[in-house]
């Protein structure tokens, strides 16, 4: 029987801080995710749209023209199931309104470490921390 | 006439300050977390990549601690700026402060007593726990500063009915049934000059290098945030005694506000998860 090598998630990194962005995409990388990146909400919406997969949104809160929280319900809309990550270096007053988060989002702090954002998106997609080697 | 229009001019003059120093301090926090993502971040993976006998990770070393003090203080702006995220969950102030005795001994020297006197009925407020912790540790620090030849601080839960007469004016909260819990220390007091600024941010009498000044303003951003409000009384030479006081929770609201379990792990925080 032939063996397809498997395809490696796909993370979705939106951000208006290119360092954070490359900081992001540098750690997940090596994480063995397959990484695209966005500086704001409605670039990420068009990169989205030419993702052959897409498993996990990685995004800012506070960002102009499109907040992260709006971002991720478009997101939510267009491609159910996709998990999502909020970074939160500025725990905005929107965000706080929201009040509950759904079942397959979470938050990190931002300044966040190494480990935290590798923890954070395997307990998102496996339910957790260490993500089994060959599922990626 | 004049007098009473005068002051409540000059307190709406002060409340329109603090939200501008308040949202200065909120974007200033926002900004700093970033470039503190990628500061720390990067150094994290260049620590991942030297041995331990490499002379080099010390050097990194010196960069990631100053880093986590830069990041430590950008959390005490957040919590001034009253813009983080909480995770509010119903807790019992008595037990808070008795769970907390342990490291609070350890924060003082010898020479200092730490007496905790809880309300002899449970004390239920709503707060994000780890955020109680930080102001109760802020003001047992304060006290120690204030007890170089030792001494004695006292951590006493209350819960009162508070009228407005018994808020300061800035700090508008609606009168209730109130958990007061009062931290009193008998050290060198505070000047009388010095009590109108002591919530203000970055405002310090420790000397240069020894507080950010951030204490107490992020304690009292704590406290806002809550509904709740914080008041001190001094007397040069005889000591000082700080208290927070937070909108006590009712039994019913109890049942149905508890939605988020303790324990959550420290780096990623999804309340969904496990309830």
């Amino acid at each position: 029987m032939e063996r397809f090598p498997r395809q490696p998630m796909s993370v979705l990194v939106v951000d208006d801080e290119a360092s954070v962005r490359k900081f992001v995409e540098r750690v997940l990388g090596d994480a063995g995710y397959k990484i695209a990146t966005a500086s704001d909400g409605p670039e990420a919406l068009e990169v989205a749209g030419k993702l052959e997969r897409f498993d996990v949104l990685v995004t800012d809160v506070m960002m102009p023209q499109m907040t992260g929280d709006e971002l991720a319900r478009r997101v939510r809309t267009a491609y159910p199931g996709v998990k999502i990550l909020y970074l939160t270096g500025f725990s905005d007053r929107l965000f706080k309104e929201k009040g509950t988060l759904w079942a397959d989002e979470a938050f990190l702090d931002k300044p966040c470490s190494v480990k935290g954002l590798q923890q954070a998106v395997s307990l998102l997609l496996y339910g957790r921390v260490d993500a089994p080697q060959d599922s990626r | 006439m004049t007098t009473v229009l005068t002051t409540r001019r000059r307190r709406v003059a002060r409340r329109d300050d603090e939200k501008i120093v308040e949202r200065l301090a909120g974007g200033i926090a926002h900004d700093f977390n970033n470039l503190l993502t990628a500061i720390l971040g990067y150094t994290e993976l260049l620590l991942n990549e030297h041995g331990r006998d490499d002379g080099e990770r010390q050097d990194l070393e010196e960069i990631w601690k100053a880093g986590q003090r830069a990041a430590s203080i950008t959390r005490q702006l957040l919590a001034y700026s009253r813009q983080q995220v909480l995770l509010p969950t119903s807790v019992d102030v008595n037990e808070v402060v008795s769970g907390l005795q342990g490291l609070l001994a350890r924060a003082v020297s010898e020479d200092v007593a730490i007496i905790c006197e809880p309300a002899p009925e449970s004390a239920v407020i709503r707060i994000d726990r780890a955020q109680l912790e930080q102001a109760v540790m802020t003001l047992v620090v304060n006290a120690r500063d204030a007890l170089p030849s030792g001494g004695q601080i006292r951590l006493e839960v209350a819960i009162l009915h508070r009228s407005e007469a018994d808020m300061p004016a800035e700090q508008p909260s609606p009168p209730g049934q109130y958990v007061r819990l009062r931290v009193v220390d008998n050290g060198v007091g505070i000047a009388a000059d010095a009590r109108p600024h002591l919530f203000e941010p970055f405002f310090t009498t420790k000397g240069i290098g020894k507080g950010s000044g951030m204490g107490l303003a992020s304690a009292y951003g704590i406290v806002r945030q809550s509904q709740g409000f914080i008041t001190v009384e001094s007397e040069p030479g005889s000591g000082s005694a700080f208290a927070m006081h937070f909108p006590a929770v009712t039994p019913a609201i109890r049942s149905v506000g508890d939605l988020h379990p303790q324990g959550r792990p420290a780096a990623v925080r999804n309340p969904r998860r496990g309830r």
